[in-house]
């Protein structure tokens, strides 16, 4: 065996087993009959445990809500902040993706093809306007005509909240806005998403989220609210 | 999609720990992991399933780092109050001299050099290997190694034996 020195790195690889079996084999022999080394190897042991411990208190502590929001459903749609995009030109942006838009207190639109008044669907519809007033994003709700609504996350604008939803049905995928502003709910937007037709909840195709994100970005909405902050609005039915 | 998102939850606290080591400030690391998180959800469709997720994040966060603070080279000291609460407040049974030998920890690794801070933090506190870490960081197996040996002996001059309570094994250099 060469008595050759050991450098800091080898000597550091054999304590952290990043060494060929038969390298550190010998390097161990070396070590047992070399107090010197034995410290210098030794040292190596000690700083790493005294890093880990040194921040073991995080590993261990629950994350701040923050973080997790997002995390847990509040953010199916990963939106940009509101301010570091303007609202685009409708007629660009939604392109080919847009089955129908409409602003507040516009349009049409129907499940299962048809188009009907907005404002029907959702006066129309009580199972609808339901969920959007009392269920939590995240839920999923069985709709009487067989297709099932998912809240995805709800987000504050200036006089009021707006909650995202898909609507899946065997023929389609939507992606929508609702925004519940002077005590009614309406729905300000409608993006057909081909992502998610056939009745699963795939990620929103880019098309459906950028429209949805532009959207909300030009109401000056803020990001989702986080599930407990959430809770407490759906408590006091969304009013102040 | 969620399940990625629920296992980016639990990834979460090794983030803040990864994220804390750079930064060296609780309130700045948890910046990093949240605009961590937002790049990752944004940037999901270029995970690949069979890759390590925890890899992946800590390059992006990583990356994020080096975009968004690494010329303003913040001097916070690591050992600022909320951090303290934040490491070391869980375990009441932490005693006092182990407390404070964390602390001079904390301390003895906030004056490295980032670079040495960075590969540190994922080897020791992450317990990637050294070709992980490599590949996270971009940079040569042997850079690993140099940066990671060079902030291990600068730990153990900085952290005495004595502090710790405890004796070397082995005899006496």
């Amino acid at each position: 065996m060469t008595q050759t020195e050991v450098r800091d790195e080898m000597l550091m690889a054999f304590v952290d087993g990043e060494l060929e079996p038969a390298t550190a084999a010998e390097l161990a022999g070396r070590i047992a009959a070399d107090p010197a080394l034995a410290a210098r190897a030794e040292d190596f042991r000690r700083t790493r445990r005294l890093a880990h411990d040194a921040f073991a208190g995080l590993l261990v502590a629950a994350p701040p809500e923050r973080l997790t929001a997002p995390l847990q459903g509040a953010s199916v749609l990963p939106l940009r902040r509101p301010w570091r995009i303007a609202l685009p030109r409708w007629g660009l942006a939604l392109a080919a993706s847009l089955l129908l838009a409409a602003a507040l207190g516009g349009f049409l639109l129907g499940r299962g093809g048809r188009l009907e008044p907005a404002a029907g669907l959702l006066a129309g519809d009580p199972a609808l306007l339901e969920a959007l007033q009392s269920s939590p994003s995240g839920a999923t709700i069985a709709l009487p005509d067989g297709s099932q609504l998912r809240l995805l996350a709800s987000y504050p604008v200036a006089d009021g909240v707006c909650r995202a939803f898909a609507l899946v049905s065997a023929e389609q995928g939507l992606r929508g806005l609702a925004c519940r502003q002077a005590g009614t709910w309406q729905l300000a937007l409608v993006v057909a998403d081909p992502a998610a037709t056939g009745g699963g909840y795939a990620p929103a195709s880019d098309g459906a989220v950028e429209s949805l994100a532009a959207y909300l970005d030009g109401l000056g909405a803020a990001p989702a609210m986080s599930a407990d902050a959430e809770q407490r609005a759906l408590r006091q039915g969304w009013a102040d | 999609m969620e399940a990625v998102q629920q296992q980016i939850v639990a990834l979460l606290p090794r983030l803040r720990a990864f994220a804390l080591a750079l930064a060296r400030d609780g309130t700045a690391a948890d910046d990093l992991v949240q605009g961590c998180c937002e790049r990752a959800l944004r940037g999901l469709a270029s995970y690949q399933p069979d890759s390590r997720l925890d890899s992946w994040l800590f390059r992006i966060l990583h990356n994020l780092w080096i975009d968004s603070h690494r010329r303003r080279r913040p001097q916070v000291p690591l050992d600022e109050p909320g951090l303290e609460a934040a490491l070391a407040g869980e375990d009441g049974r932490v005693t006092l001299e182990a407390r404070s030998t964390m602390a001079a920890t904390r301390r003895a690794i906030a004056s490295l050099p980032e670079e040495q801070r960075a590969v540190l933090a994922l080897v020791c506190i992450e317990e990637l290997s050294y070709r992980e870490a490599a590949e996270v960081l971009d940079i040569p197996i042997g850079t690993v190694m140099s940066r990671l040996s060079r902030a291990r002996r600068s730990l153990a001059e900085q952290v005495s034996v004595d502090s710790v309570g405890q004796g070397r094994a082995g005899a006496a250099r």
